[in-house]
């Protein structure tokens, strides 16, 4: 037998279908993989943000009609009221950020800042987070270093500070 | 250089068992035959099969991951917006009373204060106009048969229910745009929500009144019952029919003018009670020469057959003091039955004897925060009797320090307004989210 020199066994390479599906499967895996992982990665931000904004208004609407009365530092008695911590087991029931954090994944770390202005009058919860630690599936690092906010702001009712 | 992979075999001959096809042969014409064969062989060739499935296929990909993706976005636009539309129908239901008091029967204040929370929520610059002035629509709320019926097609004049309406649509310029749906021609979504708050929730707004009766009020004795009536006739048409209604009166004790009764089947009989109301001295009333002392009748209010009961426990409880804010001690010696004591298992009293005015207004002061403690709320209302024009104000400001909850004051209402402006006390109840579409 005759070994094949470079150019002809290149061009032999080249016609050759075995193994095509193999390759094509290589070829192909990449951006399917990408694609099914950042769609898993954008719905999981989204879902997570959606669940952050619901508890933003479930937390403004206790604290707004004075069933909550009290900030992670405590009871609210000043005009204008605000306190900042991140979700954790240490916050009570009795704590307008115990309600923002309920339901919350615990592998991110969620940082609730809560306000009540007797001014406006108004209540203002924010919760933030960093995407990245959201998005999981997230290959690309599309959503790595930044962050995500839910906000809902209530009119306070009643009187305050109360 | 060989490739191989044992030493002396290469990895390609021409005994190769992949099938060649040569362009020539593919674009060639012959006869059917031929050309036959070459269609069953270009059928047979499995060459290419993943690329071209997943190049069929990737558009139905890309569809399920618009669904994925773009759907959990419009899922969390539509909830801001349903979110920013409730933060505004509730803002705006907070100040409904502000339709009676404007003395015009004007919306602006709810207008404003609905779009004010809209904008805080879902702010222009950023998402376009949600809430026009045009989509905030006063009007009624049936409980019964939870519909809303706008004042312009009513044609009433006494709304208690607010309707926002918040929008993204194309002709607004604010649709909601979508991340992949260009692809499919289909680039943005209208979204569209209503939120409705109102206080005709159909519960119970039980209601006790504490009337001045001392002689120093009496000037003002007929706005009392003007007032005491207005408030009866909210009370029994605007909420629930279990509401009950009862009116204390004060000078330096209290006297039940009228016990806690059912306000919608004791209508009639209580309507004649009001009627009755006078000055001190006389039967159901206080005695005169007493001074005046508001905490008596708080502290009557909360005892165990009033607010006290636990009858009442989680159901909206409110007092209404009526008076001209002055705390006029006497030279008596006050008992528990004065509101002396803070709370009903204190035992250190704010004072017995001697008491001077100062004393008066915190043990009523000490009488709210406790009537508060049990749920309470209470609202203030001025007149001036037969207070000197000069300290009118500071009265005013004094008797306002008794609101407690969801309580308002109101100051000296003229008697031409009397019945629009206490048609606002039923909307001092918080409004609560009654729909939502």
């Amino acid at each position: 037998m005759t070994p094949r020199t470079g150019r002809a066994g290149t061009h032999g390479l080249g016609r050759c279908r075995r193994a095509a599906a193999s390759v094509e499967f290589a070829l192909t895996v990449v951006p399917l993989t990408l694609l099914i992982l950042g769609g898993i990665a954008a719905t999981m931000v989204f879902q997570t943000l959606s669940t952050m904004q619901n508890n933003a208004q479930y937390a403004a609407r206790m604290l707004s009609t004075g069933q909550i009365k009290s900030l992670s530092t405590g009871l609210i008695t000043t005009s204008t009221a605000t306190a900042t911590t991140t979700c954790s087991g240490t916050l009570t029931a009795l704590m307008a950020e115990y309600y923002a954090c309920v339901g919350l994944p615990s592998y991110a770390t969620f940082t609730v800042t809560t306000t009540q202005n007797c001014t406006v009058p108004n209540v203002v919860v924010a919760i933030s987070v960093s995407t990245g630690a959201v998005a999981a599936g997230d290959v690309s690092g599309s959503f790595v270093g930044k962050t995500m906010t839910a906000r809902s702001e209530l009119m306070k009712e009643g009187l305050c500070p109360s | 250089m060989s490739i191989v992979t044992r030493i002396g075999e290469p990895l390609m001959s021409d005994t190769d068992p992949c099938p060649r096809v040569s362009l020539r042969e593919l674009a060639g014409s012959g006869d059917v035959r031929s050309r036959s064969m070459r269609m069953r062989r270009i059928l047979s060739d499995r060459g290419a099969g993943v690329t071209l499935l997943v190049a069929l296929l990737f558009p139905i990909l890309v569809g399920f991951a618009m669904l994925g993706v773009d759907g959990a976005y419009m899922y969390y636009r539509n909830l801001m917006l349903r979110q920013a539309t409730q933060a505004a129908a509730l803002a705006g239901g907070n100040v409904i009373s502000s339709y009676y008091t404007s003395g015009t029967n004007s919306s602006a204040t709810i207008v404003s204060r609905a779009q004010q929370f809209a904008v805080a929520n879902l702010p222009t610059a950023t998402y376009g106009t949600v809430v026009a002035a045009s989509d905030i629509v006063l009007g009624n709320w049936n409980a019964a048969t939870a519909t809303f019926t706008s004042l312009a097609s009513s044609g009433g004049t006494s709304p208690n229910a607010v309707s926002v309406t918040g929008r993204h649509l194309s002709t607004s310029n604010n649709p909601v745009s979508l991340f992949l749906g260009n692809m499919y021609a289909n680039p943005a979504v209208n979204l569209t929500t209503t939120a409705i708050t109102s206080y005709a929730t159909g519960q119970s707004f039980h209601t006790i009144i504490i009337n001045d009766l001392s002689s120093s009020f009496s000037p003002s004795i007929a706005q009392q019952r003007a007032a005491d009536q207005a408030i009866l006739d909210c009370v029994r048409n605007s909420t629930g029919p279990l509401s009950n209604f009862a009116i204390v009166g004060i000078t330096g004790h209290y006297a039940i003018w009228q016990n806690l009764v059912q306000a919608s089947t004791n209508y009639a009989a209580v309507t004649t009670k009001i009627a009755a109301l006078r000055s001190c001295d006389g039967t159901g009333a206080p005695a005169c020469g007493t001074g005046s002392n508001v905490a008596s009748g708080i502290y009557r209010a909360t005892k165990s057959d009033m607010f006290g009961s636990a009858t009442f426990n989680g159901t909206s409880k409110n007092i209404i003091i009526i008076t001209d804010g002055v705390p006029n001690a006497s030279n008596f010696t006050y008992t528990r039955e004065d509101g002396i004591y803070p709370t009903p298992s204190s035992t250190t009293a704010t004072c017995t004897s001697s008491c001077t005015d100062a004393n008066l207004l915190a043990m009523a002061q000490n009488q709210a925060t406790y009537a508060n403690s049990l749920g309470v709320s209470i609202s203030t209302i001025y007149y001036a009797g037969g207070t000197p024009a000069n300290q009118r104000a500071a009265y005013a400001a004094s008797l306002a320090t008794l609101r407690r909850g969801t309580g308002i004051s109101l100051v000296a209402p003229s008697s031409g307004q009397i019945s629009s402006t206490f048609a606002a006390f039923c909307a001092t109840m918080s409004s609560k989210l009654m729909a939502v579409r």
